[in-house]
Formats: C-alpha cells, structure tokens, sequence
C-alpha cells in the first residue's frame, strides 16, 4: 500500500461515514449503520453502541446471542478484550458518542488488534459524526414537530434550518479539505484549505491554525491564517504554546468559547488592539496528543456561538487532526514549522535577531564556557516617539537603533531585538572588562540625533550590564533576567546611563514577577474585587454614589495595596483587561443597588488608567459596561489623573468627547498635583473636579494650604464644575473645606472603601447630618466633634 | 486425532480431450477415525449440448460417496435449466441443492464454456440446511438476514460455513454480506458468489432444489466435523494518481475529480472507440479495469459492470463511497496468476493439520478477462496444483463473497477459495 493511500485512509473514511449517515434514508437505523460502517472501516470484526446502560446496536455477533454484559463491561473500561464466537479475543477500542446518553462506541478487533494513534482519531471522528448525525436528525425531526405544532414560529424553524444546513456545509468543508489531501495539494494549500474550510463553516472573519512546534513544544507556531493583520501574524507566528485562547484549547484538549474577547479567558493584548470580540478554539489532536488549535475570531460585536457552530469547529478540527495526519503530510508539516521557526528566529522590523534566536545563541555561548558579557538596552521615553509622531516613525526609528548597536560592537558579537524597543547585545568577542566601555560607546551613538523622515529625534537608552567571567552557572534566560534587571535600575536612577548587575538586585524583580504570575492567575480566578467608597452630599445628607477602588485579595499575602500591584499590571498590558472588566462590574451593582433606590440613584466613579485610553478600546468597553448593567449613563463617573492625559492630548480630547457623547460623566482626579495646565482643564469636557486628599491632608496646617484649597475649588466653580473633595479624614478638614462651598465628599472620616455589601448598608443610611452651607465657625457646623465623628464613622462602618 | 488418508477423492482423468472419466470409484474412499463423521466430496462437469445429459454426467461424477449431502451445481444459462436441475436430481434425490449460473465454470479437469459442474460433499460429517430469498420482496439486506438464518440448523457441528449465492445485478450486494453478517456474526464465516449470465449482463438465475429463480439469495449452511479454509486474493495493482469520487450513488460513480466518471474512465485509460458507444464492449473493456477503492490496510477492487452513456456514470457491481479514492486498476497474467496461488495456500493454510477434500473457487470474471483462454488453462492447473488430488469446483462470477476475518466480505474482481476439509 502506497504511502499516499495510507496518508488518506482516514480523512477518507470519516469522509464516508459523513456521506453515508446523511444520505441513509428517514427512518434508518442511523446508530447501526454506524456501527456497521465503523466494524467495516476499520477491519473489525465486532462492533457496538452503548446508550443508558444497554447495547442498543450491535455487529459481528449471531442476533440471538449479543453478549450484553461483555459489551458493557469494555465501554466502561471494565475489560479491554471481548471474546467473540468466531473471531477469538478481540482487543477493544472504546470512545464516548456524546449523543447518546452515556454513549459509547465500542470496536473489538481479533487480537493483535495493535490500535493506531490514527486509528484511536479516527474512531474518536467516527463518534464525533454520529453524534452530528444523530442531532441533525432530531433537530428534522423537532422541524417536523414545530411546523405542525405552530406554522408561524419562523424563528425557530428558521434556526432549525440553519442548523441542518450547517450540517450539509461540513460535509462539503470535510470533502473539500480530503480533495487537497488526496490531490497531494502542496502542503500550504492544504493548510489553507484548512483554515478556508473552518472560516466558511464558522463564517468569523479571523482563521488560524496554530501547531505546536515539535522540537520546541513551549512554542506555537501559526501555519496557516486568514483575516489577520500583518502585524497580528508577525505577532503570533511563533508564540508560546499556551497564549491566548487557542493555548487555552491546547492545555484544556477541549473547545474553548469566549463570546466576550477582552473580559474573558486569556486574551491576547494584540488580539484586543485587533479589536477581536469573540473568538473559539478547538484541539487539533494527532492521536491522542494534542498538537495544535483551531481558532476563530470576530471584530463583530454581540456574536454568539451556536451549539452547532462549536460542534462544527471541533468535528472540523479532528478533521484537521487526521488530514495532517499522513507520513507525508507530517514531513512536510515539521518541515514548514521548520521553515516557520527559522524565520521566527528574526526580527521582521529590523532584521535582527529576535529573543528566541538570541537566547539560543546565548545558551551555545554559555555551553562554550568562555567569558562574556550582557547589554540589555531599553530606549527612554520611546513611547513617546511612537505616541506622538506614529507608529511609522517609531519604526523607522528602532530600525536605525538597531543599525547603531550594530555599529558600535565587533563582528561577532550578536545583537538582538527582544521586542518592543528592547535591544540585546552579547558580547563574545569583546573581553568583559571592556563591557562596560561598549555600553558606553552605544549610548553614545544613540544620543546622537535621528534624522527621520520629516523629524530629527533625540532619545537615550538606559543600559543593564552583565558580566560573566565563567559562564556555566546561570541558564541565558537567568543571565539576560539579570540583565534586564540591571536596565530598571539604570532607569530608576535616571535614564541615560548604564548599570552593571550585581545579585541583589534580583530579589526585587523576583518578588515582581511573582507578583506578575500572580496576578495573572487573580485575573482568572477572581480574586481582584471592587470596593467602594461612598460619596456623601452633606447639602442633601446622604450618600449620593461611590467610588469604586480595585482591591486584590491574595490567598497568601491578603490584601495587596493597589499601589503594589497596578503599576505590574500597567507594564502586562493585564490592566486593560482588568480595566474593562471592573467598568462593567461596577456598573452592574451600582444598576443592581438602584433598583431598589428608584428615586435617589447612586452614581459610581471609575477610574481609567494610560493604557486603557490609549488602547482605543475604551469607548467600545463603556458602553459594553453601560449595555450590559442597564445603568444610565450619566451615573458613571470616569474618573481620569492628569498624568493619564498628557501623553496625547489630542487623543485623549477626541476620545473624551467621544465618552461624553455616551452621555458619562469625566471626573479630572489628583488636580493640581501635577502639570496642572489650566488650558486643558478648560478644553477637556469635564463635569467634576476632584480636590486631591495632598491638599486636604495640608489644611490641618495652616492657612497657606487652605488657600490653595480655596483656590482650586474656586478655579473649579469658575469652570463650572462640580467638586468633590476627597481625603477627608477629621472634622476639621470637612469644616473647612464645607466652609469654602464644598458639599459633597469622600473619605476615612465616613468610610473607607468597603466591599459591596458594607457599602449598601451605607448607602441606605438617612441619618446623616447635614452641612448649613452658609456656616463658617466649625462650631456652628453640624458636623460630628473629635469624639462624634468617631463615633460617626463606627456608624458608617457597621 | 487421525489424519485423513489419501485417496479419499475422486478424479477424473481425460483432461485434456474432455473425455468423460471412468464411474466414481468409492472403493478407495477411507473412512475417518471415529472422532470425525465421514466425509467426501466430488466434481463433475460436462459440457455435453443436452441439459439432461450433462446433467446427469457431471452429477454422476460428483457423487464419489454413499449419503450425498448437498449438490452444488454451477451451470450456463444456455442450457435449459429445470430440465438439468431435474437430471441432477433424480441422481441424488435426497440431496439438497444450491447453484446458480455462470459465465464459464471451472471444474478439476479445467475450465469450461456453456458447461455445468456440480459438487457434491457427502457423509455423516456433514450436515446441511438450505435457504433461498428474494430481494424484490425482502430488500438486499434483510434476504441477506433470512438466509443466513438456516446457520442455526446446523449448530450441532464444531465448524460451520454458510454457502451464499446471489443475483449481482440486483444491487449492492454488500448489503447482502451485511444482512448475513449481522444474523450469525463473526461465528460463521460467509463465502461464495454472483451468478452470472455468460457476460450478457441481463439476467442471472439461482437454483435452489428443483427451482430456477431470478434475483435471489440461495444459501446451504455447511456443519462439519472438519475445518473450512477460505483464501482471497484480487492481484490488481493501481495505476496512476488517486482520484476522488466526488459525487456517487451507491453503486453508481457519477464524478470523479468533478469530472463526469465515464469520460474520465474512458480518457485516462485510452479506451478503444467502441469502448466509447458500444455498451457491449464497454463491458468487455471494463472487465479488465475494475476500479479501486482503499480500506485500511489495502485496497477493495470494484468491478464497473456497465456504462451510462446518457448520465456519463458508471456503474459498479458494489457501492464506491463518495468522498473516497478510487483508482484505475491493472493487472497481467503474472498478478493475477500470483493471487490465484496466494489464495489458495490462504485456503489450505486455514486448514491446519487437515487435508482438503475438496476446492471451491468463485473467481472473477475479469481475472479471466486478463488471462485469456491459455492463461485461464493456467490457473486452474495452478488450482488443481494447489488442491493436490482433492477435487475442484467453481465458476467465473460478478462478485465474490468472503467473509471470514474482519467484517465486510464483498469482493470484486478477486479469487475466492473455500477449502473443505
């Protein structure tokens, strides 16, 4: 038998069985046929299908005597030979037919019956298309019922159709896939038939194929694609196995379905960018090994899946799975994840090579056990470059820094692009103890000008520096860690200069990428919560809305302070994710408090951090959250710091109009803290200014700082805005603060943030006092005493 | 347990001039140990123009043993087939009888033309019950069903077979297989084959007892103290690239790579102009280029019974699935000579320590298409070689069946081989 009829025998066969359950007849015995089919296909000699405990098809056994007992004792595993009149010990394979109740499909072979990996696939594809089978039939059948029972339920019936067409699609998709293969197709066009298959039957617009690299099996690769763009496939040529939801069908060996991207399992921050709404993955199995996913995607908003569809994409990945199954199919795959790697081995931008190459050159190095030497280079300020005059620029730019490294080092020493505009040089020729002179002289080379297109750029690099006289003790990636743990401390002392390693500078970064790790893991487990702050209005006495703070309840270390963890979650790029997700979390219990409060509706404040504005997903998230929580817009507050909008202050005016046409409320936070222009407080369209605790927290000590309160609120009142003041911790600091025409507050003196429940209890309260707003002496102010206000926040914290 | 002695058999002399042998001689049959009821088989065959007297002749032959069993009787239509079915049973009258017709029989002496064979099996080792169906009335599968029922007359014996012969031109006689199959399981092994009808793909005719029938089932459920060896083998080899069967019917092939199949068949393998128009010759072509369709671990041979110049199809003697490969097949003399041995030894070898009594061979009727007459002279010398001086009978079919490893057991263009111990 020619390699090429083995290469297809199993596409083939499930390609047959599909044909045969959707022609046979109304009425047929579709489970039997199956049965039949299967004994026949795969030479065996006794075949039969189990539902609810009892043998309901049977082949190979004389009808009287189907040894009932046997049967069921090998579909539960209980023994893995029958013994068959006729054919002797027969071993069993066993696969679940998810149609049937308990359903299992169950094949005996006369001994040695020596079980394939294909074959155990294809046995498992068998099931997967009785399963379809036997569903389509019950949905014709439920058609059949519902047209009888109600002649005008279009939408069901039309769903129905849906559903039975679907079915007749796969089946074409399948033949369509099988005739690339058994026309010995160049391989591309066989993986491209893959990925057109799954893109007609699904209909997203976004297809890949992701396989794992076989010599590497950390590493996907993405070997056939469609609806990508050409950054989104450099990106996800080669990447690690696990990412993203395809990497989540992968580790799980099941379907993974996320109707809402960016909130949900395992988003990839391109994908994101990408705008990519919902997306499923698939396994593509080779055996019983997992070597790959099937995975769709869609930029529409509100897609759902359908049962069908995701049954679709798994029978059509197992397809996938025996379609790339062949010898000669598998040559040509490893040869084309090869091919896939080598050129994932370089930088498409700059050419150079990229982290997996440089580390791998790195690990030779360090097996030669010669001296040498790390620079990990990481440009300052070039987000700005990129925010201000565009990504072409930024490009053009890292190119030529790459061009200067080059420069500045000797031949063979290798530099790299790690990624973003992080730049790698080992030094190999260069002895150590010139290390650092080579860190010096690329500075330098890099603080000269770039004459860019239509822009002349000045930028600076900070510099980590290892040396390591004996290699052999650290593993590169540990060595380039260091590295890179050398580069933060250059700029945390300033940008601009170099700094050599030295170990304790690891123990800092460990406890940060264990806070990395852990916080990736709090994003899916849940462990990040809201809690909120009320916000009183002591002109009306009561709380008037909240603002709702992200707390991390580790399992270890308990509450981990925001100021721990944000900043990790800004530099993960897991900010976006959690950002979106907190909006809509809190605008559904701020809806969800509401409802019981018709009259006197609570807002909530949110605050927005850089990444979430830049990101250009921000709108689209508000009004999901405003969407899916039913809660008036004008009750969200979003609350943005100066330091957020002074990046791109054009972008964010565009975006903050766009928010304010949603019908939200922008709160400008931490005022006068920072740059302070007033030129774009008064451009942006904000409706609240909130006084800053740094001014509150002074007021205790003297009148200069009052002033300065005075100042900012008067500033505000000018805009016409309204102020809320925050940080009030003593009766004091309310005193006057209510003095100066503040009413409405946040702060310890009431309550902390509390979780959800606390707060509704505070929020219900009606006997707070209320502000004589014309009142000037503390005294003449109803406003609790030292002693009372204690007693009050005891109060408000019950 | 003993060994069966030699000589048990009888033969005939006479080969070549097709003179008629001498009367059976029953004297040198031996009797088995008494762990084994007695057992015999003979062949006869004639080729004698009067349906009674060839009848008579071959059946005469045949009954080299006392208790004659079952007659099986492979005849042309171009005699008239009560009167010889009547000849044959007044010689044997309480034996029971299956047979069908044929497009050329095969007998120990050799291959015969417009001829009839019969064979007989006898003795207390055997015993027999027989079936007969009609699939116009109960459907392929379940005639194949009710037919393989009369397997369960003979559970007293250790080693059963059922004898099944069908009407190829009455459908997809897989449907048959699976029909028996699915009666008496794995426990009994099915062989035989499709009647034919001298190649004028018309008509065929089934015998059962004294009744000629048309497209019917007939089955004699064999019960025996001995083993039964069955050996298949097809000796085609594919040429040229896979195609896919892109659109079929059953046993109609609509498309092949999208391509109406006939003009596809036609054009790859450069038929001859008559090929093109002429339905008889088309047949007589295509007899020698069956199609090919892979199973697991080899490939299934399908043999293309006609042409539907109208609808551009062709038409198959058992399904070619849809959406699978099929492939040209060729063979020569050397391949098809090469599975007549393998499928002999395959029969024998199943036979273990057991001396065969006796041959059947249902061998297809394109192998004889490549051989030729000389070559066909050839193979059944090859079988006569293979059976030693046990007897052989057979005919050339339009489908063979065997089912005895694995399910499935519909054949084209193959050679299938019971061996009777």
């Amino acid at each position: 038998v020619s390699a090429a009829s083995t290469a297809s025998w199993s596409t083939q066969q499930l390609t047959e069985l599909l044909s045969l359950v959707s022609t046979l007849p109304e009425g047929a015995d579709v489970v039997q046929r199956a049965v039949e089919h299967t004994v026949e296909a795969f030479d065996g000699d006794v075949g039969a299908a189990i539902a609810d405990g009892e043998v309901v098809a049977s082949v190979g056994y004389a009808a009287s005597s189907v040894p009932e007992d046997q049967l069921l004792a090998a579909a539960d595993g209980a023994t893995t030979v029958l013994s068959v009149p006729g054919a002797g010990e027969c071993g069993v394979l066993v696969v679940r037919c998810d149609a049937l109740v308990g359903g299992r499909l169950v094949l005996g072979r006369s001994l040695p019956a020596e079980f394939t990996s294909e074959e155990r696939s294809l046995f498992r594809g068998f099931a997967r298309v009785l399963s379809l089978a036997l569903e389509a039939r019950r949905a014709l059948k439920k058609e059949r019922a519902q047209r009888a029972a109600s002649e005008d339920d279009a939408l069901a019936l039309k769903q129905l159709l849906e559903t039975l067409r679907e079915r007749q699609v796969l089946l074409e998709q399948l033949a369509a896939l099988q005739r690339s293969i058994s026309t010995r197709r160049p391989l591309h066009e066989v993986l491209d038939a893959v990925v057109a298959g799954a893109t007609s039957l699904i209909g997203d617009e976004v297809t890949g194929l992701r396989l794992i690299d076989p010599d590497d099996p950390e590493m996907a690769v993405l070997v056939a694609s469609t609806g990508l763009t050409a950054e989104m496939r450099d990106i996800s040529r080669r990447s690690p196995t696990g990412a993203g939801l395809g990497g989540l069908a992968i580790s799980r060996g099941a379907l993974v379905v996320e109707e809402d991207y960016s909130r949900g399992l395992s988003p990839l921050p391109t994908f994101m960018v990408d705008g990519v709404k919902a997306a499923m993955a698939a396994p593509v199995r080779q055996g019983e090994k997992v070597v790959g996913s099937l995975v769709v995607a869609t930029r529409k908003q509100g897609r759902r899946y359908t049962t069908a569809e995701q049954e679709m994409l798994v029978a059509f990945a197992e397809h996938t799975g025996l379609a790339l199954n062949d010898a000669r199919t598998v040559a040509a795959l490893n040869q084309a994840v090869t091919d896939a790697t080598r050129q994932a081995r370089r930088d498409p931008l700059t050419n150079l090579p990229n982290r997996t190459h440089f580390l791998e050159t790195l690990r030779e190095s360090i097996g030669e056990g010669r001296p040498l030497s790390i620079l990990f280079i990481d440009l300052d300020d070039f987000k700005l470059v990129n925010d201000t005059l565009g990504h072409p620029i930024g490009d053009a730019l890292l190119t030529v820094v790459g061009e200067r490294i080059t420069g500045s080092v000797r031949g063979d020493d290798v530099v790299a692009r790690l990624g973003g505009d992080e730049f790698a040089v080992l030094l190999r020729c260069t002895p150590p103890h010139l290390a650092e002179d080579t860190a010096e002289r690329i500075r330098q080379a890099l603080t000269q000008p770039f004459n860019l297109p239509g822009h002349h750029v000045l930028i600076g690099a900070s510099t980590g520096v290892v040396i390591c006289a004996e290699p052999g003790d650290d593993s590169a990636e540990e060595l380039l860690r260091d590295a890179d743990v050398a580069m933060y401390q250059a700029k945390g002392k300033g940008k601009g200069r170099a700094v050599l390693f030295a170990p304790s500078m690891r123990v800092d970064l460990q406890a940060r990428s264990h806070l990395e790790r852990d916080l990736r893991n709090a994003v899916e487990r849940h462990e990040l919560v809201l809690h909120y702050q009320p916000i009183l209005d002591l002109s009306v006495g009561r709380v008037v809305g909240s603002e709702a703070l992200l707390r991390w309840l580790h399992p270890e270390l308990g509450l981990v302070p925001p100021a721990e963890f944000i900043p990790v979650a800004e530099d993960t790029g897991l900010i976006l994710q959690i950002g979106q997700q907190v909006l809509v979390d809190a605008a559904v219990q701020t809806a969800r408090w509401n409802a019981d409060r018709p009259d006197q509706p609570l807002t909530v404040s949110v605050n927005v951090s850089a990444r979430q504005l830049s990101d250009g997903l921000l709108v689209e998230h508000v009004r999901t959250a405003l969407q899916v929580s039913g809660l008036p817009a004008p009750l969200l507050t979003l609350e943005l710091t100066e330091s957020v909008l002074v990046h791109d202050i054009d972008l964010a005016a565009e975006i903050l109009i766009e928010l304010k046409a949603l019908g939200v409320r922008l709160a400008i936070d931490d005022f006068g803290t920072g740059y302070s222009s007033l030129s774009y407080l008064a451009r942006l369209p904000f409706d609240i200014l909130k006084v800053d605790k740094a001014f509150v927290a002074g007021l205790n000590r003297g009148q200069t700082e009052a002033r300065l309160a005075a100042a900012v609120v008067a500033l505000g009142h000018s805009l016409q805005l309204d102020i809320v003041v925050e940080g009030i911790e003593t009766a004091e600091q309310l005193a006057i603060m209510a003095g100066i025409g503040c009413s409405t507050f946040q702060g310890y003196l009431w309550s902390p943030p509390v979780p959800e429940a606390a707060f509704a209890e505070l929020a219900a309260r009606t006997d707070l006092p209320r502000t004589a707003r014309a009142g000037r002496s503390a005294g003449a102010l109803p406003v609790p005493t030292p002693r009372a206000h204690s007693d009050a926040a005891a109060l408000l914290h019950d | 347990v003993a060994q069966f002695a030699e000589g048990q058999r009888s033969h005939f002399g006479g080969v070549s001039d097709g003179a008629l042998s001498s009367a059976p001689d029953t004297s040198d049959v031996v009797i088995m140990s008494s762990a084994l009821g007695h057992r015999w088989v003979g062949s006869g065959s004639s080729c004698v123009a009067s349906a009674a007297d060839a009848g008579r002749e071959a059946c005469q032959q045949a009954l080299v043993g006392d208790e004659p069993k079952l007659l099986v009787v492979f005849a042309s239509d171009a005699y008239a087939l009560p009167e010889l079915l009547a000849a044959i049973r007044s010689e044997a009258p309480g034996a029971a009888l299956i047979g069908c017709s044929t497009s050329g029989e095969i007998a120990t002496s050799g291959a015969t033309d417009s001829g009839v064979v019969v064979m007989a099996l006898g003795g207390a080792g055997f015993s027999v019950a027989t079936a007969e169906a009609d699939v116009a009335e109960l459907g392929l599968r379940e005639a194949g069903s009710a037919v393989a029922r009369v397997a369960a007359d003979v559970t007293a014996s250790p080693y059963r077979v059922l004898l099944v012969l069908s009407d190829g031109l009455a459908g997809d006689q897989e449907e048959i297989v699976r029909g028996a199959y699915a009666v008496v399981g794995a426990e009994v092994p099915l062989v035989g084959g499709c009647a034919g009808d001298d190649l004028r793909m018309e008509r065929t005719s089934q015998l059962h007892g004294d009744r000629v029938l048309h497209g019917s089932v007939i089955a004699a459920a064999i019960g025996s103290d001995a083993p039964f060896g069955i050996g298949v083998e097809h000796g085609w080899r594919r040429v040229g690239d896979a195609m896919v069967v892109t659109a079929s019917d059953g046993v109609r092939v609509l498309t092949l790579d999208d391509e109406p199949a006939l003009d596809v068949y036609l054009r790859r393998l450069g038929a001859p102009a008559e090929a093109h128009t002429d339905p008889a010759a088309f047949t007589r072509f295509a007899l020698t280029h069956p199609l090919g369709v892979s199973r697991r671990s080899s490939e299934e041979v399908r043999m293309v019974a006609e042409a539907d110049f109208e609808t551009r199809s062709l038409v198959c003697i058992a399904r070619v699935p849809q959406g699978g490969l099929a492939w040209i097949m060729e063979g020569d003399d050397e391949s098809v000579l090469a599975a007549t041995d393998a499928a002999c030894s395959g029969a024998l070898t199943a036979l273990g320590d057991h001396e065969p009594l006796g041959l059947f061979a249902f061998d297809c009727i394109a192998r004889r298409g490549v051989l030729g007459d000389e070559g066909v002279k050839r193979e059944v010398e090859r079988i006569s070689r293979h059976a030693a001086d046990a007897p052989v009978g057979g005919f050339y079919t339009y489908g063979e069946i065997a089912r005895h490893s694995a399910a499935g057991g519909f054949h084209n263009q193959t050679l299938v081989v019971l061996a009777v111990a």
